[in-house]
């Protein structure tokens, strides 16, 4: 199922957005560029104007919703959370039911306080599922997760909303997490810049904007022509485009430059040793054709 | 350093405390005794401060909850409005008050034609018990409702909940113990208030009153039974609340 949004906001932010919603997409934006007000909008949670459900109250709107850090209702138990929404005697069997399926089935009678954040996570999505929502809204879906399980548990979410074939918006800063997505929107200056798959958005922004959101390191003006290129795909040969280094660091295991040739370029070099390299030195760079990217507009 | 902080804190601690300690100690227990005027004000204060509580948290809730959830310049306006009885000196409010509900004013006039007196009367004991505790309510309610994170109301309102509903569910169990702090504030204030009840309600005389008159007739030591009874009813349910909310934090 998709669903085309078309939404205007005046407050708290200036936003305009038309987009279509395919499976799980990604909502990738700067922080503070709207994203969140979008999806509240979109909620009923605050005054907006569009379709679908423009006019509605947020309770009568067919959404789930998952702000930022789940907020579960601290003072119930994981059960009555997920039975939050729902009415009758079978309440607590079908909000145990569907937390079984996602796997949390055996905290239910933990207080909603005192779970992880991957777990807490799960069982904001069960009490969002009970209501039998036509399309998940999903705030920062790994702000609250673990560096080190983060990429784990969320691809786990998204196979478990995928699961049930329901269509989900999920706004994000972060690309590696809009890279795992079936569709991405970016949201830039208070509107959509561009959609698509992710391969096609990280393969070929479409302008400066698009480009610093999918991670494009390096953009430079050449010949009326606006360039970009990854900082991992600039190669440090013998021969090539003369550069000065203005900062050595390392990032990881990787070593990361600063360089300037004039324009200032951010190299990235997998393994590097930071013994080979000083600030001020001259070397040469390679910005291999097919990874640069030229962008349609600025 | 430690028995020079030690030794400050202990004495601070020891001024505020000592001279309540002679209520054990300074007071005439043998001969003295609860006059039946003594329990006619005992059963006043608890009569009217119960019924004054009751109000004060049906008109007081809905207020704090509007001033706690809009953030705007209408809202800033009622805060202030509701600060202004509360830091005003109590006698000033009841003579205040007495000009605007007493027999020669259009309100209390309009009221007696009803049958109800709003001075000198349990329901002017009332009326000058929620004017007295009501403010140090609305603030301390909306304080605690506001500590309630908006995101989780939000949700609530996702899940199909009205706003009544999200308050029962949601808002007013999460304040539970703000809204329980806030409701001994205002018991405390309802119970001690003296310069409002002086001015607009001398008769019934309640606690305060009462014991006001037993100091000038009996003398001081002769008024401690009353005085117990009097912090008996005053004090324990805010002491409970404190310890228990200073139980959660630990």
């Amino acid at each position: 199922m998709a669903f085309f949004i078309r939404y205007r906001l005046s407050a708290p932010i200036q936003l305009d957005a038309e987009f279509e919603i395919r499976g799980f997409t990604a909502l990738l934006g700067r922080s503070g560029s709207g994203k969140t007000s979008l999806l509240k909008a979109l909620a009923g949670l605050l005054p907006a104007s569009g379709t679908p459900w423009g006019g509605l109250p947020a309770r009568a709107r067919p959404i789930g919703y998952l702000p930022q850090g789940s907020a579960l209702f601290p003072h119930l138990t994981v059960l009555e959370n997920a039975a939050f929404a729902l009415a009758g005697p079978s309440r607590l069997g079908q909000a145990q039911n569907l937390l079984d399926d996602l796997g949390v089935g055996h905290l239910a009678a933990r207080k909603g306080a005192k779970i992880s954040g991957g777990e807490a996570q799960r069982v904001a999505l069960a009490r969002a599922l009970a209501r039998g929502p036509e399309l998940l809204l999903l705030d920062e879906p790994s702000a609250a997760l673990d560096a080190a399980t983060r990429d784990q548990v969320f691809a786990q979410l998204v196979e478990a909303i995928g699961a049930r074939n329901l269509p989900a918006l999920a706004a994000t800063h972060d690309p590696a997490i809009a890279s795992l997505a079936d569709w991405l929107v970016l949201l830039d200056e208070g509107k959509i810049i561009q959609q698509g798959t992710p391969r096609e958005l990280f393969n070929h922004p479409a302008t400066i904007g698009a480009a610093r959101l999918v991670g494009y390191q390096n953009i430079w003006e050449e010949n009326g022509k606006f360039c970009c290129i990854r900082a991992e795909d600039i190669e440090v040969v013998d021969s090539g485009r003369e550069a000065s280094i203005c900062s050595v660091r390392e990032q990881g295991a990787d070593l990361r430059l600063i360089c300037t040739t004039p324009e200032q370029m951010i190299v990235l070099i997998p393994n590097g040793e930071k013994s080979g390299f000083a600030v001020g030195q001259k070397i040469q760079l390679h910005l291999p054709a097919d990874k640069i990217r030229i962008l349609k507009a600025r | 350093m430690r028995i020079i902080t030690g030794s400050f804190v202990l004495l601070v601690l020891a001024f505020l405390t000592v001279p309540l300690f002679s209520l054990a100690t300074g007071g005439d227990w043998l001969h003295a005794s609860i006059s039946g005027d003594d329990l006619r004000a005992i059963v006043t204060s608890l009569t009217g401060g119960c019924i004054a509580l009751c109000v004060i948290f049906g008109a007081g809730m809905p207020l704090a909850w509007v001033l706690a959830h809009r953030q705007t310049r209408l809202s800033a306006i009622g805060e202030a409005l509701v600060l202004i009885p509360m830091l005003m000196p109590t006698l000033a409010l009841g003579i205040l008050l007495v000009a605007f509900y007493g027999p020669a004013a259009p309100m209390g006039e309009a009221f007696a034609r009803i049958g109800i007196m709003l001075t000198n009367s349990m329901a002017a004991f009332v009326l000058a018990a929620i004017y007295a505790a009501l403010p140090t309510y609305v603030i301390a309610a909306k304080a605690a409702l506001g500590e309630v994170p908006a995101a989780i109301e939000d949700v609530a309102r996702t899940l199909g909940q009205s706003e009544l509903r999200i308050f029962f569910r949601v808002s007013l169990p999460m304040a539970q113990r703000g809204v329980a702090a806030a409701l001994a504030l205002a018991w405390v204030r309802a119970m001690g208030e003296f310069g409002i009840v002086l001015i607009l309600a001398y008769f019934p005389q309640g606690m305060p009153v009462r014991l006001w008159v037993d100091v000038q007739e009996l003398g001081v030591p002769a008024v401690f039974p009353l005085l117990a009874v009097f912090l008996v009813a005053a004090l324990p349910l805010p002491l409970w609340l404190g310890l228990r909310a200073r139980r959660a934090a630990l």
